[in-house]
C-alpha cells in the first residue's frame, strides 16, 4: 500500500466523565486549523463485535461446506470399496494420504458464542437444532458433540432459570 | 457387567460384540483432534453393544462419561458407533423372511452411544 504524507496529526483520546458513557474524543487538524470529533465507545465496541461476529459466521459456514464436500468424498470411495474397484488397503492408503479431501477434523469450542453462531446460520438456512441429531451438528461445523452438548444445555438451563425468575 | 440403555449413554473398549437389524455404511471419516482418527457409523433398528475386551489402559478417549467395564452394553434403537476400522457383518437369522439380524464382531477401539433409546425408555423420561 502506498504511503502519502501529510501535515495532518490526529491526537485520539479516551474520555470518562462521571455520570456520562465514556467516549473517544478525536482531535485532528494541521498548522493552521483543528477539529475534535466525539466518538461514543459504545458505536465502537459494538462495531468490533458485529465484524467478530461476521468473520466467525463466515469461518463456520466454509466449514460447513468443506465438511459436505468431505463427506461426499468418503461416500464415493467407500463405494469404490464395496464394488471391489479399489482394496481394503487401498482404501485405507488413499485416506491417510489425502486426509484433507475425505477427513472432518472435530475440534475444541473456543466459547459459547460459537454455539449461538451456529445456531443462527441453521435458523438462517430455515431450521432449527432440533431438526438435527448432535452428531449431525458436530460433523457440519467441525466441533466435538460432547462440547456441543454441553454448551447446549448449559444455555438450556439458562433460560430455565431465567423463566423461573419472572 | 451393567445393561445401559437411556439416551447418551456411551461405552468405549478395544473390542465390542455388535447385534443389529441394519448397521448402515461408514458414513464418515472422522478426525478426534487429540485422539485420533475414526469411521463413523449408525445403526438403525433393535441394537446392542457389548464390552468383549477393555482398553488399555482403562481411560475414555472421546467421552469422560463413557462406561468402559467388560461385558457392560448398550441396549436400544438407533446407535452411533466410531471404529478405528471398518465394520464387517454378517446376517445370522432371517426368520421373518423380511429382516435379517447384523452381527459382527470389531475387533479394535469402539465408541458407541445411544442415540435413541427404546421408545418405552423415552416416554418413560419424557413423563419424570
Amino acid at each position: 500500500m502506498e504511503t502519502k504524507e501529510t501535515n495532518l496529526l490526529a491526537v485520539p483520546e479516551e474520555v470518562q466523565t462521571e455520570g456520562q458513557e465514556p467516549f473517544l474524543k478525536i482531535i485532528y487538524g494541521n498548522s493552521e486549523s483543528t477539529s475534535t470529533i466525539d466518538v461514543d465507545t459504545n458505536i465502537i465496541q459494538h462495531g468490533l463485535r458485529a465484524i467478530e461476529y461476521s468473520k466467525k459466521s463466515e469461518y463456520f459456514l466454509l466449514k460447513a461446506t468443506k465438511n459436505l464436500i468431505r463427506k461426499w468424498n468418503f461416500i464415493e470411495l467407500n463405494e469404490s470399496l464395496e464394488d471391489d474397484e479399489i482394496t481394503e488397503e487401498e482404501f485405507g492408503e488413499i485416506l491417510e494420504k489425502d486426509a484433507e479431501k475425505y477427513t472432518i477434523t472435530l475440534r475444541d469450542i473456543e466459547s459459547s458464542s460459537d454455539v449461538l453462531i451456529i445456531a443462527d446460520i441453521i435458523d438462517k438456512i430455515g431450521y432449527t437444532l432440533r431438526d438435527f441429531t448432535t452428531d449431525e451438528v458436530s460433523e457440519l461445523f467441525s466441533v466435538k458433540e460432547n462440547q456441543l452438548v454441553n454448551h447446549v444445555d448449559k444455555f438450556r438451563n439458562l433460560l430455565k432459570d431465567n423463566d423461573e425468575i419472572r | 457387567m451393567t445393561k445401559y440403555v437411556n439416551l447418551g449413554n456411551s461405552i468405549e473398549a478395544s473390542r465390542t460384540d455388535i447385534t443389529t437389524r441394519k448397521l448402515k455404511k461408514a458414513s464418515s471419516s472422522v478426525y478426534f483432534e487429540g485422539v485420533g482418527r475414526f469411521f463413523k457409523y449408525k445403526t438403525k433398528i433393535n441394537s446392542n453393544i457389548k464390552i468383549t475386551e477393555e482398553l488399555v489402559p482403562k481411560e475414555p478417549r472421546i467421552s469422560p462419561q463413557s462406561f468402559l467395564d467388560l461385558n457392560d452394553e448398550l441396549d436400544g434403537d438407533i446407535f452411533e458407533i466410531y471404529t478405528d476400522t471398518l465394520i464387517d457383518t454378517k446376517v445370522i437369522s432371517n426368520f421373518s423372511n423380511v429382516h435379517g439380524i447384523q452381527s459382527g464382531r470389531i475387533n479394535s477401539f469402539t465408541y458407541a452411544k445411544i442415540m435413541t433409546p427404546w421408545r418405552f425408555i423415552l416416554e418413560q423420561r419424557l413423563n419424570e
